[in-house]
């Protein structure tokens, strides 16, 4: 007769053969941790043609003959960096562009210091983008340029297109937050409580490392726990532990916001909720979302915390435009740029996008507009 | 002695260990109610006994644990296996007896000065009491020191001295009731999956694989945290800790430029002044340069 076995005998057998196997696994990861590891990011060569105060102009040359003849400016955020775009080889969004053909611009912000504390949005849209977008037709000889924005970057691209249509051939946005008024993500519920200018006043620029707390805050058994067990358990595969590294060497490379900007951002976008509005005024001049007339393709995902789909789909209701796409990926914020699935989505479906819209003269376009060619289409992939 | 008696006989020893050992919390367990009795004014009034149902169901569970490690032929089993174990196992128990123990003394220290409901994904009914009680202390007894009127040359120094003194220890006191508010969680989610576990335990379905037992905690948690940030209490805890370390920053550099005044050093004063006007001016000439152009 077999002996009978309990829950607590096998618990002591399986604990000792998973000791076993961390001994032998952290022995592997001495030689992994402590041989040569390729952690670099933002490796694609670039050439910085412009340069305005701290913020610089980054140019991709495509790697193919041009299939796009209008050239693309990313506009980033001002949190976190641009390098998210180029984390690594083979999984690299700036990379997937020049492939595709695309004439790639990316504005590095760079990064801010005290001086830059009084620096607005305005100065942002109305000086460092316009200067840039300026630079960029003038090198190609180009009326309009087309423009893509990355969160809080897709933002000052949608103000940017308000107050300069005339310079805008294209807009598309990514994860974009333009209707603050939901309380469907963390950051939405918890912004409505902050006091911004005292924030500004006790820190003069809002530092990168609390606003990286708050972000880890907003799940920490995941972002705090979960994430390290994980990493333990992949400490000898050296290929983990290569990615692994540079999403950290991203997430924890952040620069402060200029505290003028920061506040601004919050009390008029996240309080206010003004810019759905129409109401937000920057530089003088209201931001009227009905002037966006041009093209607009506006992707978010599903599962983004951060910026949730209610806080994105609204944009494309609200402008002039009468050609706009949304899609909603399968995703969260930062899977849209770095998971593999939407590596192969994402740039595709833009360059096709602009490639459909890229050899449209002014004048066919008025022909488009009064036919009503495109229409207003809503697709999920 | 034979092997077969040394293997009896220490089967018979730990199954005495256990039983007494059983025997001892069990008792201790039924003690509770009346042991509370004299901390009655200490605790909650909505939910005087919760913590004994942490205490209960740690009881069930240990009960089938124990009454299954009793059981004829279980010991002889067990060690079978285990005599296969390298050393690490043991020192991995002995140390996990440790935390056992700890974590033991931790909870019964903790009980004696009241606790809260352990009801899961609830946040209602956040502990602000000890805080609060700490708040009212600190405003009646130490602030009105800290607020009583400077005289003398001196006096706007001592003002904003008494004023960052005042800053930190709402400071402090605030970033302890965040700190807690965020270890609820914690301990509300070790609370369900114990709880789970005794019930698994029971059901004979508890299992072998630790990684399993480790994701239910873990989607415990997040859960549990989920509706921590979500809920208006938490919201004002954040956003008084927030003002509270901003007062104090704002506080702590008014007293550090006092200080640098005898220094031959510009304040962040002075040079934001400077930036304030270079931005300004930097303004005007791009306005003047379209103009020109």
């Amino acid at each position: 007769m077999s002996e009978p076995r309990i829950a607590i005998d096998l618990i002591m057998e399986k604990l000792a053969e998973e000791s076993e196997r961390t001994q032998e696994r952290f022995l592997k990861a001495q030689d992994v941790l402590l041989g040569e590891l390729d952690t670099e990011i933002a490796t694609t060569p670039y050439d910085v043609v412009y340069q305005i105060d701290r913020v610089k102009l980054k140019y991709y040359k495509p790697k193919t003959r041009r299939k796009i003849k209008t050239p693309l400016l990313v506009v980033y955020a001002l949190i976190n960096r641009e390098t998210m775009l180029d984390l690594q080889p083979g999984r690299s969004v700036v990379q997937n562009f020049l492939n595709e053909g695309v004439d790639l611009y990316m504005i590095d912000w760079g990064y801010p210091t005290r001086k830059d504390r009084f620096l607005s949005i305005d100065d942002h849209v109305n000086v460092y983008i316009d200067s840039v977008v300026d630079f960029i037709r003038e090198k190609h000889k180009k009326d309009k340029i087309n423009l893509m924005g990355i969160c809080m970057g897709g933002t000052f691209s949608v103000i940017y297109t308000a107050l300069h249509p005339e310079k805008i051939k294209n807009l598309i946005t990514t994860v974009t937050p333009t209707n603050f008024d939901t309380d469907k993500g963390l950051l939405h519920i918890w912004t409505k409580q902050i006091d911004a200018q005292k924030l500004v006043k006790a820190y003069g620029n809002m530092p990168g490392d609390i606003l990286n707390l708050g972000f880890l805050l907003l799940n920490p058994a995941r972002l705090m726990i979960d994430k390290y067990v994980g990493f333990l358990e992949n400490i000898d595969n050296k290929t983990f532990v290569e990615n692994f590294i540079r999403m950290e060497k991203w997430i924890f490379d952040s620069p402060d916001v200029p505290g003028e900007t920061f506040r601004q951002f919050i009390e008029d976008c996240y309080q206010k909720n003004l810019l759905i509005q129409n109401k937000m005024v920057v530089g003088g001049k209201k931001v009227d979302l009905r002037k966006i007339k041009v093209p607009l393709l506006n992707i978010y995902g599903r599962f983004d915390h951060l910026v949730p789909p209610e806080a994105c789909e609204l944009l494309t209701k609200k402008v002039g435009s009468k050609d706009t796409e949304d899609i909603c990926l399968d995703t969260g914020h930062i899977g849209i740029y770095v998971s593999s699935k939407c590596q192969r989505e994402l740039v595709p479906k833009i360059v096709q996008w602009l490639k459909e819209r890229d050899d449209v003269p002014p004048k066919v376009k008025k022909v488009k507009k009064t036919k009503k060619v495109a229409s207003k289409t809503k697709k999920s992939s | 002695m034979s092997s077969s008696d040394q293997d009896r006989k220490s089967n018979d020893v730990f199954t005495e260990w256990f039983k007494s050992g059983f025997d001892f919390w069990t008792s201790m367990g039924k003690a509770w109610p009346d042991f509370t009795k004299i901390f009655e004014s200490t605790l909650p009034e909505e939910h005087p006994f919760e913590f004994l149902k942490s205490w209960q169901s740690m009881m069930k569970m240990s009960e089938g644990m124990m009454s299954a490690l009793s059981s004829s032929g279980t010991f002889s089993s067990a060690f079978s296996g285990l005599s296969s174990l390298p050393e690490i196992v043991l020192k991995m128990a002995q140390k996990g007896w440790d935390g056992y123990f700890y974590l033991y003394r931790q909870w019964l220290e903790k009980s004696m000065s009241g606790t809260r409901p352990v009801q899961a994904y609830v946040f209602e009914k956040l502990d602000e009491n000890t805080f609060k009680a700490w708040t009212e202390i600190y405003e009646k007894e130490f602030k009105q020191i800290l607020k009583m009127p400077k005289i003398g040359l001196a006096r706007e120094y001592q003002e904003r001295l008494a004023d960052l003194a005042d800053k930190f220890s709402v400071f402090q006191a605030t970033l302890a009731e965040f700190l807690y508010t965020l270890y609820l969680p914690v301990e509300k989610s070790i609370q369900v999956v114990q709880q789970n576990m005794g019930e698994l335990a029971k059901s004979g379905e508890l299992g072998d694989d630790f990684k399993k037992i480790y994701k239910m905690w873990i989607k415990t948690l997040e859960g549990h945290y989920m509706t921590l940030f979500k809920s208006p209490e938490y919201t004002k805890v954040l956003k008084r800790l927030l003002d509270a370390v901003e007062d104090y920053k704002i506080a702590r550099e008014e007293v550090l430029m006092d200080m640098l005044q005898a220094l031959p050093v510009p304040t962040n004063r002075d040079i934001d002044d400077v930036y304030k006007e270079i931005h300004e001016l930097k303004k005007q000439v791009r306005e003047l340069s379209r103009k020109v152009k």
